[in-house]
């Protein structure tokens, strides 16, 4: 009886005793700690951007007129694969410039833009969005140029070869002019390489047929490698030297 | 900053209000508490992070007493009687009082931390540094002693 | 955190655009005063990593302006930006908070807090090919606040805007001081005469200058010109 007596005494003890030190309450929780989440917050952060998340997003702001335009000259190819036999390999190799054109173009946008300073000063840097690009891009170009290849009938590694020179020439070129000239003017210049090499493309088919027979394929693949080796090395320069490229 | 340790914002502002007997400086020293805390752990791992909190505002308050050049001043107890208390005739909250004040000063900091505040054993006994036992035994010896003087009162 | 910057350097052929500045940063409104042509924007285009110094170094809390993670802190306002053609001023903020490694669902929020800071609000749904420069600016200044930076650097943030706009400005930039290093470059003394905590002026190149706010006891315009022999 006492015992329990006691267990209860105790037990309204330690409740009474909770009750009884009950203080006034704290008025400045809320604010405190919400400062604090605002500090943390703001000091805590560094993650490495991932270059996946910038594909994806630069992806989806590669402008619409860029893909309008590589899907027109693509269709034009096809067209012209599909009903103009004869012409085939000289009309296609015309063309194949402008797939380059249109690709640095999209990825010089930023400097055309005068978006530069403000992308090279942010954490996924300039420099990694233009090649970001360029990989898109180069991807794509890859994608239709194979696709052209096959279509074109014939065996698809000579006809890749055709199609390759005058596309490595054109990329090589427009490097070699980005890195020389500056700003939007780069990509202009850019521009009037393709027709050139358009031109180049079509004058010589017309008037060189026989640099299609087949004991020239050789010379297709040697030009083919000479100019990928050489873009290549321009591409090296202009990763390393971009800011030459960018600023004056 | 977890969940759980803001919660003990308010019992470590108890804490301090019961030492200190001013407001602004309790809730003053339980902020200072929690910020040394945030900057401590930002570098080391804490293993019994309760017990450090209070360890810090125990200490806090012992600064602070050192400033004012005072003795540390017997803790407050709280004054009010609420209407509850006929309840449990038993138990009056006046021999309750009377009860605390019997107490060492060192036993009533451990009447708040570990039945008010509710502090886990195992961080208590890392706030005293002594051992489980040694606090089981403490405040077997506290709970007997308020319980005969309260038995005695009637 | 602080920002050291030592024997920092940029030539060019034969010219030197910067010579040799050496300066600690901390938090609070340091305000760079130059003519054109002093080496201000080279300057801080090398605090921002846009130009490669000749020599010297930029750490902020010994991390390299070069690096990613220097980047992370960084915001910059710069004298005259572009955009793309039909962009909105959201469009804008979620293309430059994308680049600065905001989530969606991060930049949203974000976003909608600064708009509401820089009164920009209804505009953003805008494009800015309509914004006056004011707003243009507005918007300027909420994107290098995206990430939150603890280092802000504004190229003559204020040039361009009304009287009424500049002040907004300049309580805005003040407040933004207090927990972060904000170094603002400007021609215009009275700009920098109230919010700058810090005040340093760079001649052919050269940090002539550098004190506490406070310190100066006369008119900051008095003073200003005086150093510069009457040029403003």
């Amino acid at each position: 009886m006492k015992n329990k007596m006691r267990k209860d005494i105790k037990k309204h003890m330690i409740a009474k005793l909770a009750r009884f030190y009950e203080a006034p309450k704290p008025l400045e929780k809320n604010i405190f700690f919400q400062n604090i989440r605002q500090k943390t917050e703001q000091s805590s952060k560094f993650n490495h951007i991932n270059p996946l998340y910038i594909f994806r997003v630069q992806f989806s702001y590669i402008s619409k007129w860029t893909w309008l335009a590589s899907g027109t000259f693509f269709i034009v190819i096809l067209l012209i694969e599909c009903f103009l036999e004869s012409l085939l390999i000289g009309l296609i190799l015309c063309f194949i410039p402008f797939f380059v054109m249109v690709s640095i173009m999209e990825s010089m946008r930023s400097i055309i833009y005068g978006m530069e300073e403000l992308e090279q000063s942010a954490q996924f840097s300039l420099k990694s969005v233009i090649l970001v690009r360029m990989g898109i891009m180069g991807t794509e170009n890859m994608f239709l140029l194979i696709i052209i290849a096959a279509i074109a009938g014939g065996q698809i590694w000579k006809t890749g070869l055709y199609i390759l020179v005058p596309y490595l020439m054109t990329s090589y070129g427009s490097f070699y002019l980005i890195r020389r000239i500056q700003g939007r003017e780069g990509t202009y210049a850019c521009a009037g390489l393709a027709v050139f090499v358009c031109v180049l493309m079509t004058s010589g088919v017309y008037f060189y047929q026989w640099i299609f027979e087949i004991k020239y394929i050789g010379l297709w693949g040697a030009t083919a490698v000479f100019f990928f080796g050489m873009t290549i090395k321009e591409g090296r320069n202009i990763i390393y030297k971009m800011e030459d490229i960018l600023w004056n | 900053m977890s969940m759980e340790l803001e919660e003990q914002y308010d019992r470590i502002y108890r804490y301090c209000y019961y030492k200190l007997r001013d407001v602004q400086q309790a809730e003053d020293i339980t902020q200072e508490t929690f910020l040394r805390y945030l900057e401590y752990n930002k570098s080391k791992d804490i293993k019994r992070p309760l017990a450090f909190l209070y360890t810090i505002a125990r200490n806090l308050c012992i600064d602070w007493f050192r400033r004012q050049n005072t003795e540390e001043l017997p803790e407050q107890l709280p004054e009010q009687l609420s209407a509850e208390e006929t309840e449990n005739h038993m138990l009056d909250s006046i021999s309750l009082r009377k009860a605390l004040l019997e107490l060492e000063e060192r036993e009533r900091e451990l009447v708040l931390l570990r039945f008010v505040n509710e502090v886990p054993v195992a961080d208590l006994s890392k706030i005293y540094e002594i051992s489980r036992f040694a606090l089981y035994r403490e405040t077997k010896k506290i709970l007997k002693k308020l319980e005969r003087r309260i038995l005695d009162e009637k | 955190m602080e920002l050291v910057v030592d024997r920092l350097t940029k030539q060019y052929k034969n010219k030197i655009v910067v010579d040799r500045v050496s300066c600690k940063f901390s938090e609070g409104v340091h305000g760079l005063l130059g003519e054109n042509g002093a080496g201000k924007t080279t300057f801080m285009r090398m605090l921002c990593n846009i130009l490669t110094p000749t020599s010297g170094s930029v750490l902020l809390d010994g991390m390299d302006a070069g690096t990613e993670e220097y980047r992370s802190f960084l915001g910059y306002l710069p004298q005259d930006f572009g955009y793309y053609p039909n962009f909105t001023g959201l469009d804008f903020l979620f293309y430059m908070a994308a680049l600065k490694g905001l989530e969606k669902k991060q930049a949203k929020q974000r976003i909608k807090e600064l708009l509401e800071i820089v009164s920009l609000g209804e505009a953003a749904k805008k494009k800015i090919k309509t914004y006056s420069g004011g707003m243009k600016q507005r918007l300027g200044i909420a994107q290098a606040l995206l990430n939150q930076p603890h280092l802000l650097i504004l190229d003559e943030p204020t040039a361009g805007l009304d009287p009424k706009e500049r002040v907004r400005f300049r309580n805005l930039i003040a407040e933004l001081g207090k927990d972060s290093i904000v170094i603002l470059s400007t021609h215009i003394v009275s700009d920098v005469e109230h919010i700058a905590d810090y005040i340093l002026m760079m001649k052919d190149g050269q940090l002539i200058f550098r004190s506490a706010r406070e310190e100066i006891k006369e008119d900051l315009e008095k003073f200003y010109l005086k150093e510069f022999g009457g040029m403003e």
